[in-house]
């Protein structure tokens, strides 16, 4: 394990952040975050399977075959997002009610099987670990931004906002702020590299 | 062809292996992790003796022993519960039972409906007389985000509802708005459809000699 | 019935349209909506799997029920899921080799469209019979394809427009779904 991996992994919630950049795990993005409450919660739960299923696979990624890679990921997968779902509907019920339709959609989730089969299935578990953590979080700071914003503009009275509508267009724009944002902290480095 | 045989039978065996792991993993999760079950706090007892005063402070009435909760047979609660419905969401949780006092005999039914979809759904109790008639009603909880200006949570406009739902066995969406004014119609719609699977289960539960 | 039939088939692709109300299978809604004729292919393509997937799903979870072992819902309808993907794959490469080219690797991403997961998930849910999860698996496709259509439309001509470089690709691809969205939420009393 070299620094240099961890450092990237470390990094990559943010400076490739799974829904500005990437551009993964879209749905339960625009679908949950109309309410701060549900949108951490979501978040939180697809975290914890990114970091797990990143664990497992990256402890199996020398033992199963190739051709059957993608249906053993999703079984490891589709396996760690039931207990999840056991957990939140025995422990917290009233957030369970509220997000039960989509945590059975984290197994779909593109972030999950985007990173098991890009990073995990060729990184060690500390790696994968630490990529699955730091990606998890990078999504939940986002949906949880999103719930913030939405929910915030829809207390403002703007109801647009906590529709379906209006997390398109909430997505969109703060996506093309965080572009903005990025390109302005990219010319600072390429000028400071020059100087 | 050798080979390829060995490289499917690998594959086959993998997959076997993953997957009988990790169904074993979820029949443990199953026997272990605890499910929810609704108890009779000390909250749900305030909301049932403001409904139903029982003379004494709510901490003494639910220590005391005033109010029971019902053991419903699980499967059965389920088996109802998805015969009645309106909705996925829609469902009775809880029924207790007033079992000293002034108003010994009456029931409360906890039930719950999706009102706007993406919240978590609306709850509310629901006291019922000895004849499955409804006395009264209160909100447990909302969380609607598009109350809009006119809901039906509305302090006037749900004493209203309450008002309204005195005594009866039926109820819709459509009457409600009528009486009430409501404009937040899916709001409308889950608390209709709660009270409706409620009606339903005192209705069960009279016939049925306070069983399923 | 046959108005629940009707209601059924207005809700699955108006006013409860799987893109603009659901919002679930938005990547590949994003990513496949930039040409017209992929976007209708795509549509098809994912709209066959919709609605086989629901129907075996329906009636494996009535065997799980059965079986008490409803726990392993997800587990066994994602495989299917994947298997059916599977199977397309092997049947568009033989019937329709342009079809199979022009889809390229978004075919086996419709394995992971929330889209195909949701409905199986929403028709064993509303406890709908086997005509039933037919028509609502038709019914969610058809809105799948209509809004990939729709958006395929705008962003052909969008192509040519002069956008700021933050909003470029998806962020201008989002807002023009947004504004999709309104309109279709426009509906939303439609037949209630």
């Amino acid at each position: 394990m070299n620094g240099k991996t961890l450092k990237n992994a470390a990094l990559g919630g943010i400076l490739n952040n799974p829904v500005f950049v990437l551009v993964l795990g879209m749905c339960p993005t625009i679908a949950q975050s109309n309410n701060i409450v549900n949108a951490f919660g979501l978040g939180c739960a697809t975290a914890a399977v990114l970091v797990f299923s990143n664990i497992a696979i990256s402890l199996l990624r020398k033992v199963i075959p190739d051709k059957v890679r993608l249906p053993a990921y999703i079984v490891i997968i589709a396996t760690f997002v039931t207990i999840v779902q056991m957990v939140i509907s025995g422990f917290l019920p009233e957030l369970y009610s509220s997000i039960s339709s989509f945590i059975p959609l984290i197994v779909v989730n593109c972030i999950i099987l985007g990173r098991a089969e890009s990073f995990a299935s060729k990184n060690g578990v500390l790696a994968s670990a630490v990529d699955g953590l730091s990606m998890g979080i990078g999504f939940i700071l986002a949906i949880s931004l999103l719930g913030a914003v939405r929910q915030g503009l829809g207390a403002l009275g703007l109801t647009l906002f906590v529709k379906p509508a209006g997390g398109f267009i909430v997505l969109g724009f703060v996506m093309a702020l965080f572009n903005f944002l990025m390109g302005l902290y990219r010319n600072r480095r390429n000028s400071l590299m020059e100087a | 062809m050798k080979n390829s045989a060995k490289s499917t039978l690998k594959s086959v065996a993998a997959m076997s292996v993953i997957s009988v792991v990790c169904v074993a993993i979820l029949a443990f999760g199953n026997a272990f992790i605890p499910k929810y079950k609704p108890t009779l706090d000390l909250r749900t007892a305030t909301m049932i003796n403001e409904m139903l005063p029982t003379g004494l402070s709510s901490q003494s009435a639910f220590d005391e022993g005033y109010f029971e909760m019902l053991d419903l047979n699980e499967k059965k609660l389920a088996a109802f519960n998805k015969s009645n419905r309106a909705e996925p969401n829609n469902k009775v949780l809880a029924v207790y039972k007033v079992v000293k006092g002034e108003y010994s005999g009456y029931i409360v039914v906890e039930a719950q409906g999706q009102g706007y979809s993406g919240n978590a759904p609306i709850s509310l109790l629901t006291a019922f007389d000895a004849s499955a008639a409804v006395y009264d009603v209160t909100l447990k909880s909302q969380n609607e985000n598009s109350p809009g200006t006119n809901g039906i949570f509305l302090k006037e406009n749900f004493d209203r509802f309450r008002e309204f739902i005195k005594g009866k066995t039926d109820v819709d969406a459509g009457s409600i708005t009528a009486e009430t004014g409501a404009t937040s119609v899916y709001s409308v719609k889950g608390v209709a459809n709660t009270v409706k699977i409620s009606m339903k289960m005192a209705a069960a539960l009279n016939e049925n000699g306070g069983k399923l | 019935m046959w108005t629940t039939i009707f209601s059924i088939v207005i809700t699955g692709i108006i006013t409860n349209n799987i893109i603009f109300s659901q919002t679930l299978g938005i990547c590949p809604f994003l990513g496949v909506s930039k040409k017209l004729d992929s976007a209708v292919g795509m549509g098809l393509a994912v709209t066959f799997v919709i609605v086989l997937s629901s129907v075996v799903c329906h009636y494996l979870y009535m065997l799980l029920e059965l079986a008490e072992l409803t726990y392993l819902q997800t587990i066994i309808f994602i495989l299917i899921i994947a298997a059916l993907v599977q199977l397309l794959d092997i049947v568009l490469k033989k019937a329709s080799p342009s079809l199979y080219t022009s889809l390229g690797v978004y075919l086996a991403l419709i394995t992971t469209n929330c889209a195909v997961l949701g409905t199986a998930n929403n028709v064993v849910a509303e406890g709908y019979g086997l005509l039933e999860t037919v028509v609502a698996g038709l019914s969610v496709g058809l809105g799948f394809t209509l809004a990939l259509i729709l958006m395929a439309g705008v962003r052909e001509k969008t192509q040519r427009a002069a956008i700021p470089k933050p909003f470029q690709g998806f962020p201008i691809a989002l807002i023009i779904a947004g504004i999709m969205a309104m309109a279709f939420s426009g509906f939303s009393g439609l037949f209630s």
